[in-house]
C-alpha cells in the first residue's frame, strides 16, 4: 500500500478526505492490509480518547503513553491549524455543498471499512462478532447460531455422506493427536463418542 | 508539510510508539519469567503429562460434547515401557478402542475393526511436543484455582487460560496424590463449556492384566479389518507442488514439517499442527462427491472447516479439523495456497 493511500485513510479518520481519496479507499475496501491499517488507526484513536482499554487480564494498551501521544498530536494540530487556515481560507457556498457530499461519502467509506472489519475474521479484537457472522456466510441453509455465537452445523444435522466424511476426518485427526502420547486420552474419547454407525 | 500530512505523520508516530512500547513491555514481562523456576501450577501440569502415560488405572467417566453425553470405561496400563489402553463404550451399541503406544484400533458394531493411521512421525518436529502436554507461556496463563473433590478423590483445580481468541481455555482437576487428570472442561472465549470429561469412579492400580486389555470379542466371530479411506490425491497433482499455509496462530508449529518455518505442506495431503495443548489437522484433496459442505461443522469442541479452493483449472477442498475456534480453522483453511517448487 502506498503512502498516499495511508495518508488518505488518516485523512478519512479526521473527516478531511476529499472525494477522489474516498473513491480510492472505497475501491480498495476489500484489501486486508487496508482494513488492518484502518483498525490500527482506530485503536490509536481509542487510546487517545479513552486513555486505556479494559481487558480481561492484560492489555497491551494499558501502557500509559496516551498523554504523550495526545500531546504530540495536539502540538502538531496547533501548528497545522494555522497553516490550514492560511491555505484554505473560508469555504464558499458551492464548496460547502461539495464538502457535504464528501462528508457523507466519507461516512460511507468508514461504514464499508467498519463492516468489512466485522466480517474480517483476521482481526483479533472483533473475533466474536466475526464468529457470529460465519453462519450466515458459511452455510447454504443459514443455520441458527448457538448462544456462544459459534456457527454450527452439528453432526446430527449432517447428511449421511457428510457425517461419514466428518467421522473420517475426526478419525484421522485423532490418529494425528494420539501420536507421541501428547494429548492423553482425549483424542480417543472424542472418537469413541462419535456415532460410528455413520462411518 | 501540510496540516493533514503532519497529522498523518503524527498518527504514524503514534502507531510506532505504541508498537515499540508494547515490545518493550512484553520483553520486560517475558524475560524475567524465563529466569525463574516453574510455578507450582506448571509443576502440576508437567507431572500430569508424565503421569497420564506412566500411571496405571481403571475407571469410568462421563464425556459430554454439546448436548450429547456418553459414559465409558477405561483401562490404562504402563508396563515394561509399553503403554496400553482400552476404552469401552457403556452406552448404546458396543464399541471399543484399543491403543498400544501409537497404534490404535477401533472396534465397531458389526464386527468391524478400523486401524487409525498417523501422519506425524515423519518430521523432526514430531518430537517437539511428544511425551509432553505443556501449554506455551506466551499463549496461555496457568494458575491454581483451589481444591475440589472428584469421584471421591481430592483434586487440585488448574486453569489454563488462552491469551488470545485463536485457541480455547481449559479447567483441569488433577488427583492430588498421583497428579492424574480426573476432570476437565474445555471452554470457549465466552467461558461456555464445549466439552466435559469427568470420572465418576477411578482406581489407581498396578495389577491390570493382559485379559483386561483385550477387546470383548466373542469366540468364532470373524472381524473385517479396514483402514480409514485414503484422502484422494488430485490426479493432476504435480510432484513439485507444495501447499503453503499463509497464516498460523502464533505458537502453533507443524508436527511433520521438513523445514524450519513449518509452513510448507508436502503432498501427503494431511498435516498436523499443535501449540503444545491444542491441535488441528489440515486435509487437502481433490473436489469430489461426498466432500463436506463448505463452512464449519462442529462436534463439541472439534470444528471441521471446509473451504473450496480453485487454482488454475482445478478445484480442491481444504478442510481444517481440530479443537480450535471456528475463526482459527477458517483463517488457516482460507489462507492455504498452492505453490510450485522451482
Amino acid at each position: 500500500m502506498d503512502d498516499r493511500l495511508k495518508e488518505s485513510i488518516s485523512a478519512l479518520l479526521d473527516d478531511e478526505a476529499d472525494e477522489l481519496e474516498i473513491r480510492r479507499i472505497l475501491n480498495k475496501s476489500g484489501d486486508y492490509e487496508l482494513r488492518d491499517l484502518w483498525g490500527r488507526y482506530n485503536k490509536v484513536s481509542d487510546v487517545l480518547s479513552s486513555g486505556r482499554q479494559a481487558h480481561d487480564q492484560f492489555s497491551p494498551m494499558d501502557i500509559d503513553i496516551s498523554s504523550r501521544i495526545s500531546q504530540a498530536i495536539d502540538d502538531e494540530g496547533e501548528l497545522g491549524l494555522v497553516e490550514a487556515e492560511e491555505e484554505h481560507g473560508s469555504l464558499v457556498e458551492s464548496e460547502k455543498s461539495q464538502a457535504s457530499f464528501i462528508r457523507w461519502a466519507g461516512v460511507a467509506a468508514a461504514f464499508v471499512l467498519s463492516v468489512s472489519l466485522v466480517f474480517n475474521p483476521f482481526s483479533n479484537d472483533i473475533v466474536s462478532e466475526g464468529e457470529a457472522l460465519i453462519a450466515s456466510v458459511g452455510f447454504d441453509g443459514g443455520e441458527p447460531l448457538t448462544d456462544a455465537g459459534l456457527s454450527v452445523l452439528d453432526e446430527p444435522s449432517l447428511a449421511p455422506d457428510h457425517a461419514r466424511k466428518l467421522n473420517e476426518y475426526m478419525l484421522r485427526h485423532a490418529g494425528n493427536s494420539v501420536t507421541g502420547g501428547r494429548s492423553g486420552l482425549m483424542p480417543l474419547v472424542r472418537v469413541a463418542s462419535l456415532s460410528m454407525t455413520a462411518y | 508539510m501540510s496540516f493533514r500530512q503532519r497529522k498523518y505523520q503524527a498518527r504514524l508516530s503514534a502507531c510506532s510508539l505504541i508498537c515499540s512500547s508494547l515490545i518493550l513491555l512484553l520483553g520486560s514481562l517475558v524475560i524475567p519469567q524465563q529466569g525463574f523456576a516453574s510455578t507450582e501450577a506448571d509443576e502440576w501440569l508437567e507431572n500430569m503429562a508424565s503421569v497420564m502415560k506412566t500411571q496405571s488405572y481403571r475407571g469410568v467417566f462421563v464425556y459430554n460434547r454439546g448436548n450429547i453425553s456418553s459414559s465409558m470405561k477405561v483401562i490404562h496400563r504402563y508396563k515394561d515401557g509399553v503403554e496400553r489402553e482400552r476404552l469401552v463404550q457403556l452406552d448404546g451399541e458396543m464399541g471399543e478402542i484399543l491403543r498400544t503406544d501409537d497404534k490404535v484400533i477401533c472396534i465397531l458394531p458389526g464386527n468391524r475393526e478400523i486401524s487409525l493411521e498417523q501422519s506425524i512421525p515423519a518430521g523432526p518436529f514430531a518430537g517437539a511436543f511428544s511425551r509432553t502436554l505443556m501449554p506455551d507461556k506466551d499463549h496461555y496463563t496457568v494458575a491454581i484455582k483451589g481444591e475440589d473433590r472428584v469421584a471421591g478423590l481430592s483434586a487440585v483445580k488448574i486453569a489454563v487460560t488462552a491469551k488470545d481468541t485463536y485457541r480455547y481455555s481449559y479447567l483441569l482437576w488433577l488427583e492430588k496424590t498421583s497428579g492424574l487428570l480426573v476432570k476437565s472442561l474445555l471452554l470457549n472465549e465466552h467461558g461456555q463449556t464445549l466439552e466435559l470429561f469427568h470420572y465418576t469412579s477411578i482406581e489407581l492400580a498396578d495389577n491390570i492384566t493382559d485379559e483386561e486389555l483385550q477387546a470383548d470379542k466373542k469366540a468364532g466371530v470373524v472381524f473385517s479389518h479396514e483402514q480409514v479411506p485414503a484422502i484422494k490425491a488430485p490426479r493432476e497433482w504435480a510432484e513439485t507442488m507444495n501447499w503453503r499455509v499463509g497464516w498460523l496462530p502464533q505458537g502453533f508449529i507443524r508436527l511433520n514439517a521438513d523445514n524450519e518455518d513449518g509452513a510448507v505442506l508436502q503432498p501427503s495431503h494431511i498435516q498436523a499442527f499443535s501449540d503444545g495443548f491444542a491441535s488441528f489437522s489440515v486435509f487437502i484433496e481433490a473436489l469430489g462427491e461426498g466432500n463436506m459442505p463448505e463452512g464449519a461443522s462442529t462436534v463439541g469442541a472439534t470444528v471441521a472447516y471446509a473451504h473450496r479452493l480453485k487454482w488454475q483449472r482445478h478445484d480442491y477442498m481444504v478442510t481444517v479439523v481440530g479443537e480450535v475456534p471456528v475463526t482459527t480453522a477458517m483463517k488457516v483453511a482460507e489462507t492455504i495456497a498452492p505453490e510450485i517448487a522451482k
